[in-house]
């Protein structure tokens, strides 16, 4: 259903469309062509959880016409205090396609098309027939991937095949949101080390001496389940699971004296729960959609190209241009390896734990490849066997001085390259 | 959060036997509830707030308050659903062209949520002022969104002192929020941590336990060594210090000699090559070994008229504060908050060390509670008014509580000395970087007093720039009255300057003026949405008295995606 712009309904749209502010770049501004131009953009939103579902809202409102949702996951009863186009009576359901429904039923002249399918799914003729992408996703590894995906989409032959991607999330009163402009701006990859990776307590604490009351849970989880239950796969959204890590994890607080183990804890241990509230999501999400509408139409200019916002002391905001890093192994023009210096005591598998606490690697199952050969490789299952025993050898037993690894998941369209160094 | 769902019973549990599970509601709200508990949980249920207005940006806030439950919300407005809401407040349908624009939007806010209750009063707001303002008394909060009369705003703050306002712009590209309430009293802040290690001044218990752990120090075994908590390692190595030279290490050139101290107490042969808990005592050095210092918000706090006297219209905080007071008074210290953070060593040892800390501090909140019961009973209250737990948060967070009375509408609008002095101070601190957010306000000033004027006249059109027409006269009028606001803050600030001189404006006034002229009073969704999540937190922090809201100013530059806080 193609509906201009020039009906009552759009009267406070069309004064920023028609008319050009103080601070609009003239060059790039023009009036004649900016709704047509608006009218035809195809924009895909990937995620239709908290700050999905306010996209959605928010592009509908801005006038933006051909909207895609992609989301794999379905609604549970603890997305209602923030995620509005669903009710209880959704819990269950896939949420790109309530999601959609929603805003149909409230914007009816807007087009939305619901993908239920994780974003590996698609392929790149997909992501090719976008103008633009905004991201609302709680996954580093997702976005990883579709940043490395458009990264890799990037040739300067077609200046089409760039395109934006408006990256936001949140956490608590917290958020950011940034423009990615493939090949030309800082990418995700490019600013990884600012995320801290998760600090993993040592087995050997979690085993021997515990403290913290999750040290407890963690030790329910990471060595009771495996143990008493077997092959039984945890889920940690069967309350029945959380229930008996709890019990067990309180248990053994009571026999060490700890206090603290409760089920919200539990269950904010094992899932690594970030808090989330509708208030921040509004923010980030309508920050991300300014910017696509500002890049879309140019009636004032997009953000170059981060923001930081803090609200739980007053409200601060950090607006700022993170640098491209000329070695980023997404985006990284001269694509030498990175050294890295290792102690000639440090076995393999000590080695990869170490790796994956890294800021600037923060992968969760690395494979590693030396000089024509396999270190330690988690698919296929035949091939791990194979390779486990390295585990326990010494990295300068298989790999020399000045020898190139490469660090690869295989949820990551992309693999880092290392070169080992002995101190 | 009381009736949990279901309770486990596990005869192998002993002392809490019963095993609580999360309640339904409690399964709902998680992952705010890990935010504000449910102490405020339930200050949100119980809060009641009106908006005064609806524009998108008010629902847009509404729809971040209902979301986490709050207890009730009344839309006041007189006017009608117009087509071109529909382009810009999700909280209105086609079909609800032409109802009562209260009514519709609070029916579809009121959908988002069924334990939040919404009613609305179909009314002008500023005549329902007049003709019945016993109806805004039940209201807990006020959220008032542009346009209306300075006027209305003046009669609602004075007939309504003591209920927290907060008063809305968006235009364009451009938004603000005002917040004003007397006196916010917020002690569950949120710092980063509220540890307090007390190394330099450490008490009987704690010295005890020092000298027993790091008994024969040089001669354990590896083991043993590796293990000794951080925090007595510390308490050990700064009394081998005093001894040597009477004072405790406090300028950066003696402590970093004293981490050579530490150093040099590390054994190196062992596995790894060095020890992770002389790495943590290493690394806390710089910020644990000091004397606490008391910040400067609770020194004023302190130093306040109504800490000072107490009297039976004292609310808890100052009956507690003032308890926190004497006891200061009389130790030079502050209660123990009582945290410890986690540090490498044996469970047994880190709870016996975690346990010292914990028994200090509920023998400091002892101290504590029994001055609060002697000063209530000295005003006339129950002695057992203020429960333990009450007291207990303000001593764990000590500190860190925060005393803001926002100033009132009155005073920055009618320009007293000091707004203008400090819209003076902001101007000058932004001399040749032309980026700050004043200006902005400043031609906000310009284009409320151009609504004042449309709505005193019988103008049919309230808003510079509706039409393409009047940009250009109405743009003159907002500027005009930029002018006369920078002419009284001169005045008000004892400039002298040639009476017949031209005023200035400074070039970033006339860009806002001309960026807020161009919306023509229109609201853009994305700018409203993201201010109605600033100010749905604000709100929030205020109706909690948890973490600590801005004040009082906050703007929103929908160009350079940034915002700045001012008091004004
Ligand atoms: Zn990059």
């Amino acid at each position: 259903m193609a509906v201009g712009y020039d009906v009552e309904k759009w009267k406070y749209l069309r004064r920023v469309l028609e008319r050009a502010g103080p601070f609009t770049d003239k060059d790039s501004f023009d009036a004649s062509m900016v709704k047509e131009a608006l009218k035809d953009v195809k924009i895909l939103v990937i995620g239709a959880g908290g700050l999905g579902c306010e996209i959605l809202k928010n592009l509908a409102l801005t006038g933006f016409k051909n909207i895609d949702v992609i989301d794999m996951d379905t609604i549970d009863v603890s997305n209602l205090n923030r995620q509005f186009l669903f009710r209880s009576s959704d819990v269950g359901q896939p949420k790109a396609t309530c999601a959609a429904n929603f805003i149909k039923s409230r914007v009816p002249d807007v087009n939305i098309t619901p993908h239920f399918c994780a974003i590996q799914d698609k392929d790149i003729d997909f992501y090719m027939s976008f103008n633009s992408i905004i991201c609302g996703l709680d996954s580093v590894e997702a976005r990883r991937w579709i940043n490395a995906t458009l990264v890799n989409m990037v040739d300067w032959n077609n200046p089409d095949t760039c395109k934006p991607l408006i990256d936001g999330g949140t956490e608590g009163f917290k958020g950011q949101s940034r423009v990615i402009l493939p090949k030309m701006t800082s990418c995700y990859e490019c600013s990884l080390d600012m995320l801290t990776p998760r600090q993993a307590v040592p087995i050997c604490t979690l085993a021997t001496i515990p403290r913290q009351p999750a040290h407890c849970i963690e030790w329910a989880s990471i060595l009771e389940w495996p143990r008493v239950k077997g092959d039984l796969k945890m889920d940690t959204d069967d309350p029945e699971h959380i229930t008996w890590l709890y019990t067990t994890a309180l248990k053994r607080a009571q026999e060490f004296g700890i206090e603290g183990v409760t089920y919200t804890l539990t269950q904010g241990v094992v899932k690594n729960i970030i808090p989330a509230i509708a208030s921040t999501n509004a923010i980030i999400a309508a920050s991300c959609c300014n910017e696509a509408f500002k890049l879309a139409t140019n009636t004032a200019p997009f953000l170059n190209n981060y923001m930081m916002y803090t609200g739980n002391e007053a409200v601060y905001t950090y607006t700022f241009e993170h640098e491209r890093k000329e070695n980023c192994p997404v985006c990284g023009e001269q694509n030498e390896p990175t050294n890295v210096t290792i102690r000639k005591d440090v076995k393999l598998g000590e080695w990869i734990e170490e790796l994956k606490a890294r800021a600037d690697i923060q992968l969760k199952r690395p494979s590693l490849m030396g000089l024509g050969k396999s270190l330690y490789v988690q698919q296929p299952p035949q091939l791990e066997e194979k390779t486990r025993p390295n585990l326990e050898k010494l990295v300068s037993e298989l790999v020399g001085n000045g020898e190139e690894v490469a660090v690869s998941d295989s949820a990551l369209p992309f693999s880092l390259r290392l070169r080992v160094l002995y101190e | 959060m009381a009736d949990p769902e279901a309770v486990i019973a596990d005869p192998s549990l002993s002392g809490h036997a019963a095993v609580s599970l999360p309640s339904a509601k409690e399964k709902k709200y998680d992952r705010q509830l890990r935010l504000w508990g449910s102490s405020g949980q339930e200050a949100l249920e119980n809060a009641h707030i009106a908006l005064i207005n609806v524009s998108a940006v008010g629902t847009e806030t509404l729809k971040n308050l209902v979301l986490p439950g709050i207890g009730h919300f009344t839309v006041i407005d007189s006017g009608r659903v117009e087509e071109a809401d529909l382009g810009v407040n999700f909280f209105v349908t086609a079909d609800s062209v032409g109802r009562s624009r209260a009514e519709a939007v609070s029916e579809l806010l009121g959908e988002l949520n069924p334990d939040s209750e919404g009613t609305y009063i179909n009314a002008a707001p500023s005549d329902l002022l007049e003709s019945s303002p016993e109806t805004f008394s039940k209201f807990t909060h006020f959220l008032i969104s542009s346009p209306v009369s300075t006027s209305f705003l003046f009669n609602l703050q004075s007939r309504f002192p003591n209920t927290p306002l907060f008063f809305l712009y968006s235009l364009g590209f451009v938004s603000s929020l005002r917040i004003s309430v007397p006196e916010l009293t917020v002690v569950e802040t949120h710092p980063e941590s509220t540890v307090d290690l007390r190394l330099l001044n450490p008490w009987p218990e704690l010295s005890q336990l020092m000298e027993e752990r790091t008994k024969g120090l040089d001669t354990m075994s590896e083991k043993e060594h590796g293990h000794v908590p951080y925090v007595l390692l510390l308490l050990y190595y700064l009394k081998e210090w005093k001894t040597q030279y009477g004072t405790y290490p406090s300028n950066y050139k003696e402590k970093s000699a004293f981490k050579d101290l530490l150093r040099n107490g590390m054994r190196t042969d062992v596995a790894g090559g060095s020890e992770e808990n002389f790495d943590e005592a290493y690394a806390a050095v710089m910020n644990h070994v000091k004397k606490t210092e008391i910040s400067s918000s609770l020194k004023e706090i302190f130093k306040d008229q109504k800490c000072e006297q107490l009297g039976a219209e004292s609310s808890d905080f100052w009956i507690i504060a003032r308890a926190v007071r004497d006891f200061y008074n009389e130790n030079s210290e502050l209660p123990m908050s009582g945290t410890l953070p986690d540090m490498k060593a044996e469970s047994k040892d880190y709870i016996t060390l975690q346990k010292t800390y914990r028994r200090k501090a509920q023998e400091d909140l002892d101290k504590v509670e029994a001055s609060v019961q002697k000063h209530l009973a000295s005003v006339g209250r129950d002695a057992s008014a203020i429960p333990r737990s009450t007291i207990e948060t303000f001593t764990k967070h000590t500190n860190y509580v925060k005393l803001i009375r926002f100033r009132t509408l009155e005073q920055e609008y009618k320009v007293d000395d000091t707004h203008a002095a400090t819209v003076k101070r902001q101007i000058a601190f932004d001399e040749g970087m032309d980026e700050s957010l004043i200006y902005l306000t400043i031609a906000l000033k310009g284009y409320q007093k151009f609504i004042d004027d449309r709505l005193a006249s019988s103008s049919t059109s309230l808003h510079p720039g509706e039409t393409d027409e009047s940009i250009e006269a109405d743009t003159e009028d907002v500027l005009k009255n930029a002018k006369h606001y920078l002419a009284l803050l001169a005045q008000k600030t004892g400039e002298t300057r040639d009476p017949t001189a031209e005023e200035v404006v400074p070039q970033l006034v006339v860009d806002w003026v001309g960026e807020i002229v161009r919306s023509g009073g229109g609201e853009l969704h994305n700018i409203s949405s993201m201010m109605g999540g600033i100010a749905a937190q604000e709100i929030i922090k205020i109706i909690t008295h948890q973490y600590i809201p801005s004040n009082n100013t906050i703007l929103v530059d929908g160009i350079k995606s940034k915002t700045a806080v001012f008091e004004l």
